[in-house]
């Protein structure tokens, strides 16, 4: 009997291989995506595991730190008349000024540190086999869920607001059927790429 | 014999709070130093994590000088 309805096969999901570039890209120090990244590794990594996928918050989101950071750069230069005027006051010696602007100077670094580490190491990875979120913040909190890929249920993004459409950055969410319900990417760069690459690790994971 | 009035002078009561601002500041430090230590064993990212060890650690050294010049120099 001849088949009355032959679906065509347009929902194979795209070899991961083919999808991801060819060639591996080196990290630098404001990375923020990166597909299959050297030198990168982390804790529990299996021995045959790869990282195909590398993401932090996009770099943007960077600027108002980066915008108050200079403005306390500026700040001694721009108060300096004040400054007279309260050392006519106090009478303190020259050397004890210097001494407190530089330990300023290292608070306003140590505030750029900070808030740059705190980027740095909100990381989020998708290997082939599982999925690592690793959250941190205030600067003794951190966190790493990790997921498998056969528990991932769902994968969609939200991009909205000017900003972040012209710099293409987006919140990327997974669902999963595990403990840890959901795992947040949040402003990662080219999140339609990152729904994709992970879909197609899911397709192939499904279709095992 | 110390008098504790000479700790109320203005320049003594400077130094005083600039050295425990320095302490506090170091012991700071010291946290942040030993969280970048840990983060980088939860995740090795090549060369950039000991950049910002390092990073870490130049500060210290400044804060350390500074608060040995509040010390004996002031």
């Amino acid at each position: 009997m001849p088949d009355i309805f032959i679906p065509k096969n347009n929902n194979k999901p795209e070899s991961v291989a083919a999808m991801l570039s060819s060639s591996a890209s080196r990290l630098h120090p404001f990375s923020s995506y990166s597909e299959m990244p050297q030198g990168v590794h982390f804790e529990n990594q299996e021995a045959d595991e790869t990282v195909l996928l590398f993401l932090r918050r996009h770099f943007v989101t960077n600027v108002p730190w980066i915008f108050t950071t200079l403005i306390l750069l500026l700040l001694p230069i721009v108060a300096a008349p004040f400054f007279t005027v309260v050392n006519s006051l106090i009478l303190l010696p020259d050397r004890y000024f210097l001494v407190i602007i530089l330990f300023y100077y290292l608070l306003v670094f140590t505030y750029a540190l900070v808030e740059y580490i705190t980027w740095f190491y909100n990381i989020s990875l998708v290997t082939q086999k599982r999925i690592v979120d690793i959250d941190y913040s205030h600067l003794v909190f951190h966190d790493v869920a990790i997921t498998k890929l056969s528990l991932v249920e769902d994968v969609n993004y939200q991009q909205s607001g000017f900003i972040r459409s012209f710099f293409n950055y987006g919140d990327v969410l997974v669902q999963t059927a595990a403990k840890h319900d959901h795992f947040d990417f949040l402003a990662v760069p080219n999140p339609i790429r990152v729904i994709k690459i992970i879909e197609a690790l899911i397709g192939r994971r499904r279709e095992e | 014999m110390i008098d504790i009035a000479d700790f109320f002078q203005p320049l003594a009561l400077t130094k005083l709070i600039l050295s425990l601002f320095f302490f506090l500041y170091l012991i700071f430090l010291f946290i942040l130093i030993n969280q970048i230590r840990r983060m980088n064993s939860v995740v090795s990212q090549a060369t950039s994590s000991n950049l910002l060890f390092s990073a870490g650690i130049i500060q210290f050294a400044i804060a350390v000088l500074l608060l040995i010049s509040v010390l004996v120099i002031l």
